[in-house]
């Protein structure tokens, strides 16, 4: 889902006051705010009452013993998306928790004011309320990777199971914020909570998933992000050690998100599927959705142990492709790479894609090399990798549109500026891609372990 | 705290016997429950008539009688935490408002407010809150303030008529129905969309628009985060202003159609390597107030040499003052350093407790670079530059160690402590401390932060801390209370709203059938796992907390005094040595100080 930078608070007390005569401040943009709750064009009508009155404050249900499956979603709606947020809890209420898949969900809107609930879904035939049991979490941030995490623990102390699907529910996004004392740096983030303004940041988003896994003694078997833009490789690096697949989009995603009641009722008809099969159950169930509609969508899931082989391939293409001799190619490629998201792009240059298509990237800078060259064969190598191996779980919509040139995995590609908390990922530990941005920005820059 | 524990307290000279203090407390709050008589009933029914009323007379009066406290706490352990969360909470209200208070500072006033007056905070049971008016009928009801006073609480509080005018009272009803936080919430976004419009698109930087953007009123609804921003860019346009005097035409053209950002990028490049006098000036301010280019930024590698580099150099450079002593203490009885560099998230310096980290803000350490005309390799290569950099961060490491010493010290003690106000008292002062005597006995040192105060805020705000410190202790809490950290809340607020919290969880438990009680048991949060939570963290939590975690948490916090005689031990020292270096004889000087 779509970081919006209008205003979005408005959910909760905007209709109180778009008729006010204001004195110091203008209001005259929240209808334009409003209306961008549906901007992304398949955000279900709000049919359903805001949880503070339907949610029945009554305690969890009780755990059942050890379950195949614990699926949390972490939903931070405190911002335009709180409909779509509503209407997903609603689809899961479609198909329910069962003796062998544990369904959670930490529900946060702005019409709850700061409080958010936690509940355990039950399933029901009412699609125009929530009826699972829930327990009022008071004065919650939904956008602190320590309350995801408590959320975490929280559901599996309460619904242990042999795999976990973990899943934050948001926008995502590169933006703009305090990457440093003084202001300055973007960063990579989820999970923004438009009521204390905070959120979660790529290596928060590391921490946390650490933090999660040392709690409940094992990997997490699955991470999604119901988000936008969030399989970035400097994203799945981070969080790689801790997951076993990562499920994410390269591109937008637009407001319902994930349908829920469809890869649910897969997982509970089939509830021992591996991690594996339940990742490619999602992007699979995504595109099926996505198909019957008109919306651009990407949907990978990557299997996070592949990530260093990934990173050899990546290394060995970079120090055949950053020489000044390729270095025209490298530029012509970068204009013509599948550019998603198109905005404002943080301290880089106005109105740029945030990031691109890493293959497709490849790909092109290799149609302008000999067909002998080094740079192509390490290109087609890493070509190969990512779709067979790195990311074999990819669709896209619409079928034979644009977005076929998505491959799985898109990087980093500032326009003018680099962004130096970049260097701090774990992605710039291990790649040179951090060395390959800084010489395509500079060519007089050094590549150190050529 | 009863009198001889007091006494047992302020004998224990190390942490070795705090956690034998702890069980001592713990042993007396679990005493059987005994039955108030007749006076002592009709006492609290006082108390808690008035102090339900937000009457701050009766709140500090009830505070202040800790004899009585304690017996309450023996006979009613929840009901007493429920009335000393409010009467703190009244209290810590009281004590706000009375500061005096700028007419510059509705900002810091507001978000001062809005930690207090909100949903779920104690305020809220004395009938203050969540919506904040009622706060203007208790002071009129309670206070004699000045009418400049009262109208900066409605500026703050974000009345609606001071917000939209007095022209329409549509949606008042409704504004009047929502919390400060959420006020300030949906004006930052406004402000915010609209700093980030110029942020994006606007290549002016002319006085005149410099002017006009300090004008917009709507900037005073930014949120800390944006306000930063806001800050920031005016330093750049004030740069970029200033540079783009010197330029040539063809240059100007180079710039003339960029966002802000971009033209300080480019101007980057424009000005490296000056000579001239006044050249170097401008560069190092524009150098300051840009991003690095690719060269400059301190990849993984470099950050991880430099780190460890740092933490050496950091140890030589504190050694030999009182301060610098006392934290090298700290380290060589066993406490652990370990130092990173990392983007801080709007701080030039944090102790991570999860981590046991001391996290130095990556992009200080790159400003410094870049203003130094230095770059990682050249910085690493050189002793010498490594030793000037841990100079210019040791101020700032000295305060990020006391704050790992704070948190040993509540480990040790085996108490749960909130972050708030009194230990960034505390640590800066340790940092003024270290900072007055380097200034006064340290040549290098001196010249350095005379040098980048012209040139970082960084730099700027070790020395206006430095001077409030030696102005005076009350102007020096002052600020720290309602300049820099008017965001975190004192002890009293966050106690109150800890013990407000866990004594409504544990009154709530009451009413539970054993099966939900058993549930509670086996499934929720443990000591650990409460003891590390932050006052926000523990408040939203206390449902699945365990009780016993609980009834621990309360029982810290009932004892206030444990906190408080730390704090006051702490401003003692400080006071003490700060005399202690203003006299002592100052060496002569080894280099030239401009």
């Amino acid at each position: 889902m779509k970081r919006n930078m209008l205003l979005t608070l408005a959910a909760a007390i905007t209709a109180l006051i778009i008729n006010t005569n204001a004195g110091d401040i203008s209001f005259e943009d929240i209808p334009a705010g409003l209306a961008n709750i549906k901007a992304a064009g398949s955000v279900p009508p709000a049919a359903v009452p805001v949880p503070a009155a339907a949610i029945p404050a009554a305690p969890a249900a009780p755990a059942a013993g050890e379950r195949e499956w614990l699926v949390l979603v972490f939903i931070n709606g405190r911002n335009n998306l709180a409909p779509a947020a509503l209407a997903d809890v609603n689809e899961m209420e479609m198909v329910g928790s069962t003796n062998t898949v544990a369904v959670t969900v930490e529900l946060g809107l702005l019409s709850d004011r700061g409080n958010s609930w936690r509940l355990y879904i039950e399933k029901d035939t009412d699609t125009n309320r929530i009826n699972s049991p829930a327990v009022k979490v008071p004065g919650s941030d939904m956008g602190s990777w320590k309350h995801f995490v408590d959320f975490a623990k929280w559901s599996y102390r309460k619904y242990p199971a042999r795999k976990v699907l973990a899943i934050i529910w948001n926008h995502g996004s590169g933006r703009v914020d305090i990457g440093g004392a003084d202001n300055t740096g973007s960063e990579l983030g989820i999970a923004y909570d438009d009521l204390t303004r905070n959120f979660i940041r790529n290596k928060q988003l590391g921490m946390a998933l650490k933090e999660i896994e040392n709690a409940i003694g094992k990997k997490v078997s699955i991470y999604a992000s119901d988000a936008c833009l969030m399989q970035m490789a400097s994203v799945v690096y981070e969080i790689k050690d801790s997951v076993d697949m990562i499920v994410g989009a390269e591109e937008i995603v637009p407001g319902a998100g994930f349908p829920y009641d469809t890869i649910l009722a897969d997982l509970t008809a089939d509830p021992g599927m591996t991690s594996e099969t339940l990742s490619s159950v999602i992007v699979d169930d995504f595109h099926t959705y996505y198909d019957a509609t008109a919306d651009n969508t990407t949907l990978s899931a990557i299997k996070s142990s592949e990530l260093p082989e990934f990173v050899r391939l990546l290394n060995d293409w970079v120090r055949a492709a950053a020489l000044p001799v390729h270095r025209k190619k490298v530029l012509a490629a970068e204009e013509q790479a599948l550019a998603l998201e198109y905005s404002y792009n943080g301290n880089d240059t106005a109105y740029s894609p945030r990031s691109k298509d890493l293959y497709d990237f490849v790909d092109l800078v290799g149609k302008q090399a000999r067909k002998t060259s080094k740079v192509r064969a390490k290109g087609e190598l890493l070509k190969d990798f990512i779709a067979t191996t790195l990311a074999p779980y990819n669709k896209t919509t619409p079928t034979g549109g644009d977005y076929d040139r998505a491959r799985g995995i898109a990087a980093y590609f500032p326009k003018m500026i680099y962004d130096p908390s970049y260097d701090e990922n774990l992605f710039a530990r291990d790649s040179l891609w951090d060395d390959f941005i800084k010489w395509k920005l500079d060519p007089s820059y050094k590549i150190k372990n050529r | 705290m009863s009198i001889w524990l007091k006494r047992f307290w302020r004998g224990t000279k190390t942490g070795k016997g705090l956690p034998t203090l702890a069980l001592v407390c713990l042993t007396a709050f679990s005493a059987q429950a005994q039955d108030l008589n007749d006076a002592e009933t009709a006492k609290l029914k006082l108390y808690d008539e008035t102090i339900s009323t937000a009457n701050p007379t009766m709140s500090k009066a009830f505070l202040e009688d800790t004899a009585f406290a304690d017996r309450l706490k023996l006979a009613d352990p929840e009901k007493v935490a429920a009335l000393i969360a409010k009467a703190q909470a009244v209290n810590d209200l009281e004590q706000l408002l009375d500061k005096p208070w700028r007419d510059n500072q509705e900002i810091e006033l507001s978000r001062a407010l809005s930690i207090r007056i909100d949903l779920n905070k104690p305020l809220e049971k004395v009938g203050i809150g969540p919506a904040p008016e009622p706060i203007l009928r208790w002071m009129a009801r309670y206070k004699r303030y000045s009418a400049h006073k009262e109208e900066l609480v409605k500026r703050s509080i974000r009345q609606f008529e001071v917000v939209f005018g007095t022209n329409s009272t549509t949606g008042k009803s409704q504004w009047e129905i929502i919390t400060i936080r959420e006020r300030n919430a949906f004006l930052a976004e406004q402000a915010g969309k609209r700093l980030e419009n110029y942020l994006e698109n606007e290549p002016r930087t002319d006085a005149t628009f410099q002017s006009q953007l300090r004008n917009e009123t709507v900037f005073k609804y930014l949120d800390p985060a944006d306000r930063g921003r806001y800050e920031r860019y005016l330093t750049q346009l004030a740069a970029a202003d200033a540079a783009k005097a010197k330029l040539s035409a063809p240059q100007l053209d180079k710039i003339k159609d960029q966002a802000i950002e971009q033209q300080m990028y480019l101007l980057g490049g424009l000005f490296d390597k000056s000579k001239s006098k006044g050249a170097i000036s401008l560069e190092r301010k524009v150098d300051s107030a840009r991003q690095s280019k690719p060269g400059e930024t301190l990849s993984f590698q470099n950050n991880q040499l430099l780190a460890g580099m740092l933490q050496t150099a950091l140890v030589s450079e504190i050694k030999g003052t009182v301060a610098g002593d006392k934290v090298l203490k700290f380290y060589n009885s066993g406490a652990k350093l370990n130092i990173a560099i990392e983007s801080c998230q709007g701080c030039y310096a944090k102790y991570e407790p999860s981590s046991g980290r001391i996290i130095f803000d990556s992009e200080m350490i790159q400003q410094y670079l870049r203003v130094n005309n230095l770059t990682a390799e050249t910085l690493l290569k050189s002793k010498a530059q490594i030793a000037a950099l841990a100079r210019y961060a040791s101020p700032i490491f000295v305060e990020e160690a006391t704050h790992q010493m704070q948190h040993d010290w509540a480990a040790k003690a085996g108490i749960y402590k909130p972050y708030v106000q009194e230990d960034e008292v505390e640590a800066n002062s340790m940092q003024a401390l270290y900072t007055t005597e380097k200034m006064r006995r340290d040549a290098k040192f001196k010249a350095l932060f005379l040098r980048m105060e012209k040139s970082t805020v960084y730099a700027q705000k070790r020395m206006e801390t430095m001077d409030r410190f030696n102005e005076s202790p009350v102007k020096f809490d002052r600020m720290i209370r309602q300049v820099y950290y008017y965001g975190t809340p004192s002890f009293g607020a966050a106690s109150s709203q800890i013990l407000s919290a866990v004594s409504s969880e544990l009154e709530r438990r009451k009413t539970l059938d054993a099966k939900a009680l058993v549930e509670i048991e086996e499934t929720g949060a443990g000591l650990e796992d409460a003891m590390a939570m932050t006052t926000q963290e523990l408040t939203g939590s206390v449902a699945e907390i365990k009780t016993v975690a609980l009834k621990k948490i309360q029982n810290d916090l009932l004892h206030k005094t444990v906190y408080t005689d730390h704090y006051d031990s702490a401003s003692d020292w400080t006071g003490s040595m700060l005399t202690t270096v203003n006299t002592s004889r100052v060496p002569k000087p080894k280099v030239r100080v401009p």
